[in-house]
């Protein structure tokens, strides 16, 4: 179910979902599940935890689907339910969020390889097109699902929601309650970090032929 | 002047077409004219739709079939 996903889609399942449609079911599960528990890492203490605020919240969905009223889309009251059970208990936990404002400026990861005046003293390589690039790109992928563990939590939050899920920045936003900026900001960092990876892992693979 | 730092910080606001005013125009021309900056720009579209194929954490069989369970039991309101 992509964030794209239509009014009359959305009535259509909730319709099968009242009806009792397993299938149905099984379907918005399956869509919501990954990015629900990665979620609830944001705002709780361990992955154990998260998976059990998720299992609240599909339990807390079943309860309330007669009572839902249609005025969000499905997906954001999941979402919004989430949300809410997470923050409960992350304070209950005592766990900081770790979404800082961001400043838009310096502190990027590129900023060594400009020179005083801001030009590139040492520009990006050449690796996606070197001949091997696309022959390493099942590697580059699995390369990416090992960066995208490193990446500061925050970070690492955005660019799975965004990127890896593929939820828009609007849903981003009012799901971790930040703002456009501080979450494009975030987003640029993880990437841009994620494009420094491959980019080392490339050189360090053509050192090795 | 706006250079190649100013343009790299710029390339994910650009992405999202929240990129305006005169920032959007110096960032436009210096596309243009940087060899460099293409090259990132067009390594971290690359990053970000590998970024996309990963594939997103499945729901373990066993969660999936005990909330299926659950749902299976939610009395209907004809019940």
């Amino acid at each position: 179910m992509p964030s794209s996903a239509t009014p009359d889609d959305d009535a259509a399942l909730l319709a099968r979902l009242r009806d009792g449609d397993e299938d149905a079911f099984r379907q918005l599960v399956r869509a919501l599940h990954g990015a629900l528990v990665r979620l609830a890492l944001a705002f709780v203490g361990s992955q154990g935890a998260a998976e059990e605020v998720v299992q609240d919240t599909w339990m807390a969905v079943i309860a309330g689907l007669d009572k839902f009223e249609g005025r969000a889309s499905l997906r954001t009251w999941t979402i919004g339910i989430l949300v809410n059970r997470a923050k409960t208990r992350g304070v209950r936990d005592r766990r900081t969020v770790p979404f800082a404002p961001q400043v838009d400026e310096g502190d990027t990861l590129e900023d060594h390889r400009f020179s005083a005046a801001g030009t590139w003293s040492s520009p990006p390589s050449a690796w996606d097109k070197a001949p091997e690039a696309l022959t390493l790109r099942k590697e580059a992928c699995e390369q990416i699902e090992i960066e995208l563990a490193k990446l500061p939590p925050a970070q690492g939050t955005i660019v799975m929601l965004r990127d890896v899920e593929g939820w828009d920045a609007a849903e981003v936003c009012k799901a971790l309650e930040i703002s456009e900026a501080n979450q494009r900001v975030l987003l640029h960092r993880g990437r841009a970090r994620l494009r420094a990876a491959l980019e080392h892992y490339h050189s360090a693979e053509g050192r090795k032929s | 002047m706006y250079l190649c730092r100013q343009a790299t910080r710029h390339m994910t606001e650009a992405r999202e077409g929240t990129l305006a005013g005169a920032d959007r125009m110096w960032f436009g021309i210096h596309m243009v004219i940087c060899a460099h900056c293409r090259a990132y720009r067009r390594q971290l579209d690359l990053t970000v739709a590998m970024a996309k194929e990963v594939p997103s954490e499945p729901v373990p069989d066993k969660v999936e079939e005990r909330l299926v369970e659950a749902f299976r039991a939610r009395k209907t309101p004809k019940d």
